[in-house]
């Protein structure tokens, strides 16, 4: 689908529910929406690939989006969307374009290939929603094939979950409305290379960036062109109202991205000591499995002398 | 009731001479000499429209280019279709074709070239294959927006003719065709459904290669039988293709290979391999190969041999951010082993059920190996920063197996052994969560070294 007049989009759905759905489709040209999904329980949405107009800026809000998702549906899977140097760009407090934005609960996006995005995929960039149950699986993104622009349109967040934890470093969202349960299963930021920041400050990019808990999946500011994986990604409920104490797991080394972040502690396993050696995420836990009988197996970085440092439980 | 009747007679007249004009619109489109095929439709303005053929194969059975006698084989009539549909009596290249081919009864091809090989110039084709065995001397070669159509996967057979290694009996996009503009072998929407592909006695040749069919590029429903190799994944220029749909394939050396090729295209991603019955003879080491990054295999039985793997990763190239879903093995050494030649963490696998053989799981990269029957889920993360270094890797499971960590939770005091490094909730009350012998309670248990229960608190 050739979109003709840039200022439309491809496709609306307002309407069409159960069984109706959109298969094997490329929609070219745009800079409005590639897909829009308003009506319940349609899709699934399958094949597809979007590429918006390769020239238009974007200022404000009006970055084209691919599909921008804003209901409950089949699922979103197998696709590739790029975007355009303008996409991949941000400028704070005016634009944040996203390839795909999700603003409704029970959702499934699979198998997705991104480039040249700020946000790769955006959950809840809208105030006032409250969206649950998000599954993510097989997404990847961060190098330019076409076209090869050099340097390369990257994509910055591969998955950027908004909530008032935000990081100035990896952008804001417009809004962001109450966001839980998201389980991300193998999400790829293919390279890190510096992106250039509204202030013109080299930053690098996230596989995943959580602004409800202030997490950051990011490649360590010292590697500048490997990207970085995150195999399994989980923000759960939060305890109670307005603790700020969520559930959440990850399964590589994240960092707090902001002031009240907290970064997601994971859980390492190896036949190798580590007691009194440094670590860098307070919380994580290690298991000792080469432990001598009766001894101790289980490690925490904890704070000793000041210093976060691997100690056995009971310290 | 009378006017109404002759509404319907006149709507009848008009809908004939509308055929007729769109029939002669189509002769005027392809060949003027040529009296094969319809066009799908026209404009009612002087200016014809471009529109999609739809050529009736039975009209070539008899084409004089076919000489010999005997008239034309399946192979003659998409090659013959294909060349005369390509571009109009301008020269300009079609629109699209589709070639219906299943009234042809003349299977057996000997052509040793493919019959899209002739083309000089890619266009939108579909091939309608008819039900019957098909059997040709050689790969059919798919150019980029090409879609390959059986009647079903028991129905329409294609059969090899030839041994060739490193040959596919299909091959979507190939080195001979310049698929986009820059003179890339980058050939997108190319797609196999609904038929059979059996190597018929011939082990060298492969089932489907796709070494260059890259967006929107996919094989659905398709059965592969008795072929070295049945789905191979061979080059950069395959990236982002897929998905891989309802495949079943038995009596093959391997079911699957997703490989890296060589640089600079190394393969990245694909949209994934989901439904697969893979049947082997259990001679390769493994029945599926997976050595790119970013795919998802998803709802796979496997069955082979018990020196054999079922998804052997990272054994040739690094392969991180794999994930696998719903994976089940009979008679396998391993079902799913984790290589370390070409370290590949992040691993996400739900799912995984072993029937025989030695390990659910055999991870070599972070010294695992699991037995058990049924695992919900086993997550090998990153390296874990230890000092200025790093030690193992982070790393989640719901095994019950003592040889990994995992996380337990009861109501009542731990017992028994445990695998080392265990932790273990004990939810229940204090008394519950006491052990009586030694007085010790707690609601938070570790696996100390020897696997048996201690305190943390």
């Amino acid at each position: 689908m050739q979109v003709a007049n840039h200022a439309l989009g491809g496709i609306v759905n307002q309407y069409a529910e159960q069984s109706s759905y959109v298969n094997d489709l490329r929609i070219l040209g745009f800079t409005g929406t590639g897909l829009l999904i308003e009506a319940p329980n349609s899709g699934p949405y399958t094949n597809l690939s979007f590429n918006v107009s390769g020239s238009d800026s974007c200022p404000g809000a009006s970055c084209p989006v691919c599909a921008d998702i804003e209901a409950q549906t089949q699922g979103l899977h197998d696709v590739t969307c790029v975007g355009n140097a303008a996409t991949a760009a941000y400028t704070p407090d005016d634009d944040i374009s996203a390839g795909i934005r999700v603003n409704a609960s029970n959702n499934s996006i699979e198998d997705v290939h991104l480039e040249a995005w700020w946000d790769g995929i955006r959950i809840g960039d809208e105030s006032g929603l409250t969206i649950n149950n998000i599954v993510i699986k097989n997404v990847e993104g961060g190098l330019n094939y076409s076209p090869k622009p050099n340097p390369p349109w990257s994509v910055t967040n591969i998955v950027h979950i908004c909530g008032p934890n935000h990081s100035s470093l990896y952008g804001v969202c417009p809004a962001n409305g109450t966001v839980t349960n998201v389980t991300i299963l193998a999400d790829t930021d293919a390279n890190n290379t510096g992106v250039s920041e509204g202030g013109g400050v080299s930053t690098n990019s996230t596989a995943v960036q959580d602004d409800v808990t202030g997490t950051s999946v990011a490649a360590p500011s010292s590697v500048n062109t490997n990207g970085i994986t995150v195999a399994m990604y989980g923000l759960g409920g939060q305890i109670g109202s307005g603790s700020g104490i969520y559930s959440h797991f990850a399964t590589t080394p994240s960092y707090s991205s902001s002031g009240s972040g907290t970064p997601s502690p994971s859980w390492g396993v190896s036949g190798a000591p580590v007691s009194g050696s440094s670590c860098n995420t307070l919380g994580a836990l290690y298991s000792y499995t080469g432990a001598a009988s009766g001894a101790e197996s289980v490690y925490v970085c904890t704070l000793v002398a000041g210093s976060a440092t691997w100690a056995s439980i009971p310290l | 009731m009378q006017a109404r009747c002759l509404r319907f007679a006149l709507l009848a007249v008009a809908g004939v001479v509308v055929l007729l004009a769109s029939s002669a619109d189509m002769y005027a489109q392809g060949n003027s000499s040529l009296q094969e095929g319809w066009n799908g439709a026209t404009q009612s303005s002087s200016t014809h429209s471009p529109s999609f053929a739809f050529v009736d194969g039975v009209g070539y059975v008899n084409d004089s280019r076919c000489t010999g006698g005997g008239g034309c084989n399946i192979c003659q009539i998409i090659q013959y279709a294909l060349q005369d549909y390509s571009t109009n009596s301008n020269g300009v290249v079609s629109n699209g074709v589709t070639i219906d081919t299943r009234g042809i009864s003349s299977l057996t091809c000997t052509s040793t070239a493919s019959p899209w090989s002739f083309l000089t110039a890619n266009f939108s084709n579909i091939v309608l294959l008819p039900a019957g065995t098909i059997t040709i001397a050689h790969s059919w070669t798919l150019p980029d927006d090409t879609r390959l159509i059986g009647e079903g996967s028991t129905s329409t057979i294609i059969q090899a003719g030839f041994n060739t290694s490193n040959r596919g009996i299909i091959e979507m996009g190939g080195t001979v065709f310049a698929c986009d503009s820059n003179g890339n072998t980058n050939c997108p929407w190319i797609a196999v459904e609904h038929l059979q592909l059996n190597g018929n006695g011939n082990t060298n040749v492969n089932g489907i290669m796709n070494c260059c069919a890259q967006e929107h590029s996919r094989v659905n429903d398709v059965s592969i039988v008795g072929v070295n190799v049945g789905l191979a994944l061979t080059d950069g220029f395959a990236q982002n293709s897929g998905p891989y749909t309802n495949l079943s394939m038995s009596n093959v050396y391997q079911c699957l290979t997703i490989e890296p090729g060589g640089p600079p295209n190394m393969l990245s991603v694909t949209r994934g391999v989901h439904g697969l019955t893979c049947s082997t003879t259990g001679a390769a080491p493994s029945a599926i190969q997976i050595d790119t990054p970013n795919n998802s295999l998803e709802d796979i039985y496997i069955s082979g041999g018990s020196t054999q793997d079922g998804v052997l990763i990272g054994s040739q190239a690094q392969a991180q951010g794999n994930v696998l879903l719903n994976i089940s093995g009979s008679g396998l050494n391993n079902v799913v082993h984790i290589a370390h030649s070409f370290p590949s963490p992040d691993i996400s696998i739900l799912g995984v059920s072993r029937s025989g053989g030695a390990y659910t799981i055999y991870d070599e990269l972070a010294g695992t190996a699991l037995t058990d029957t049924n695992l919900g889920m086993y997550i090998l993360g990153e390296l874990i920063p230890v000092g200025s270094g790093t030690f193992g890797y982070s790393r989640f499971t719901t095994s019950i197996s003592t040889n990994a960590p995992t996380w337990l939770v009861g109501g009542s005091a731990p017992t028994g052994s445990c695998g080392v490094g265990s932790l273990y909730s004990c939810t229940g009350s204090t008394s519950a969560c006491t052990i009586s012998s030694s007085s010790k309670q707690a609601t938070v248990w570790q696996c100390l070294g020897g696997g048996t229960w201690g305190v943390i608190k």
